[in-house]
């Protein structure tokens, strides 16, 4: 952006947003105004960019989660390759690694989130690039989950579903309806009572 | 809901006002939208341009063939396929390196060490201490870490090796131990 002069415009925002920003600002010493401008130069760059803003809540959650609890990246080839044939005698092993793993990302999200379920879709979304589609749907008290790849194997599909699995018990629901077939997983949750 | 107003420069209002078209919202809602965002992330500690440099670097992570899941599910799944045949654990992981190489060599760079150099950092952010360092033909990598067990240690260095290959180097020397690798290379 230009610095050359430019007009100014009033603008109306709900009265409790102007309070948080007021809280924030105080906190870190900032005029109001010149936060206020640096939200809208995000704003447009977000849009530029071509992200939604559901976008970018989707990532502050997902790296705030991988932050804490030791998340990393890992080659897609190489997880595919320890998901192969060769590794069938270790497969039950594995299966309660990738169970473990996924009741600690939902013991977490259960104690960090408003909207749980909503943060497995999230977490799921960044998390696993190979993935063609993740859905969670409220439907009165069951919650119904399904994940679609085109491109997971058999195996790797039946680790992950046993990740979502992991997750869903840790956020504290049962499963009520669990079917996975290669590259897609279905299930329903019901929060335990 | 009460309502207050604020000052803000015309220009940047003009381009929210055709945003907010675009995405069929009105000024108002998409105004507070964005607030609410800017809110929740700095309650997060984190700010907006934090995240969309995120958001950039993840886009990134998933072109380069990469998934994120917690280390130590990857550090023991790593283990159990080492024990299992460290041979084709091994040969996995040089594979992925060659992958990793390959693909960024794609995209234009004038000085493929440095963007190897820039990308092992990027998304090795689990290891503390990982240097690479050139002088003249000779390539020197250092990766540390205390989480690193042994056959962890050798499954990087072999994904370290293939992207050194296929940069077209060869490894003179090998170091590899419980949490540490280091590996000299010389262009071929």
């Amino acid at each position: 952006m230009t610095l050359k002069a430019r007009g100014k415009k009033l603008v109306y925002v709900s009265e409790d947003i102007i309070d948080s920003i007021a809280e924030i600002t105080k906190k870190r010493g900032e005029s109001v105004t010149k936060f206020i401008e640096d939200m809208l130069r995000q704003a447009v760059k977000v849009d530029s960019l071509g992200f939604s803003p559901d976008d970018i809540s989707e990532i502050l959650e997902v790296i705030q989660v991988q932050r804490v609890l030791g998340g990393t990246f890992a080659p897609l080839e190489v997880l595919n390759y320890v998901s192969g044939p060769d590794y069938s005698p270790k497969r039950d092993q594995l299966q309660v690694k990738w169970y473990e793993s996924g009741r600690l990302y939902g013991r977490y999200l259960k104690e960090r989130s408003q909207s749980p379920v909503r943060a497995l879709g999230a977490l799921l979304r960044v998390m696993r690039w190979d993935l063609n589609e993740v859905t969670v749907r409220e439907d009165e008290d069951v919650i119904k989950f399904r994940c679609v790849s085109t491109s997971l194997t058999v195996e790797g599909t039946a680790f992950l579903a046993k990740f979502v699995e992991g997750v869903v018990n840790g956020m504290g629901y049962k499963i009520i309806l669990s079917e996975y077939m290669k590259g897609m997983i279905v299930m329903d949750l019901k929060a335990e009572a | 809901m009460k309502r207050k107003t604020f000052v803000a420069r015309d220009d940047l209002l003009n381009l929210i006002n055709e945003m907010a078209k675009k995405s069929g919202r009105s000024q108002y809602d998409f105004i507070n939208e964005t607030f609410e965002l800017t809110i929740l992330a700095a309650n997060k500690g984190a700010n907006l341009r934090v995240a969309i440099d995120e958001q950039s670097f993840l886009k990134a992570a998933r072109d380069r063939g990469f998934v994120l899941g917690l280390e130590n599910l990857w550090f023991e799944t790593a283990e159990l396929a080492y024990n299992n045949s460290k041979e084709k654990a091994m040969k996995a992981w040089r594979s992925a390196g060659i992958w990793f190489v390959k693909i960024f060599s794609l995209e234009a760079t004038d000085d493929p060490i440095q963007s190897l150099k820039k990308e092992l950092k990027a998304y090795t952010w689990n290891v503390p201490d990982l240097n690479l360092t050139q002088v003249g033909s000779e390539i020197t990598v250092q990766a540390i870490s205390p989480k690193f067990s042994e056959p962890y240690s050798m499954l990087f260095s072999a994904f370290l090796e293939g992207a050194l290959d296929t940069l077209g180097y060869s490894i003179e020397s090998r170091e590899v131990s419980n949490g540490s690798v280091r590996l000299i290379a010389l262009k071929k």
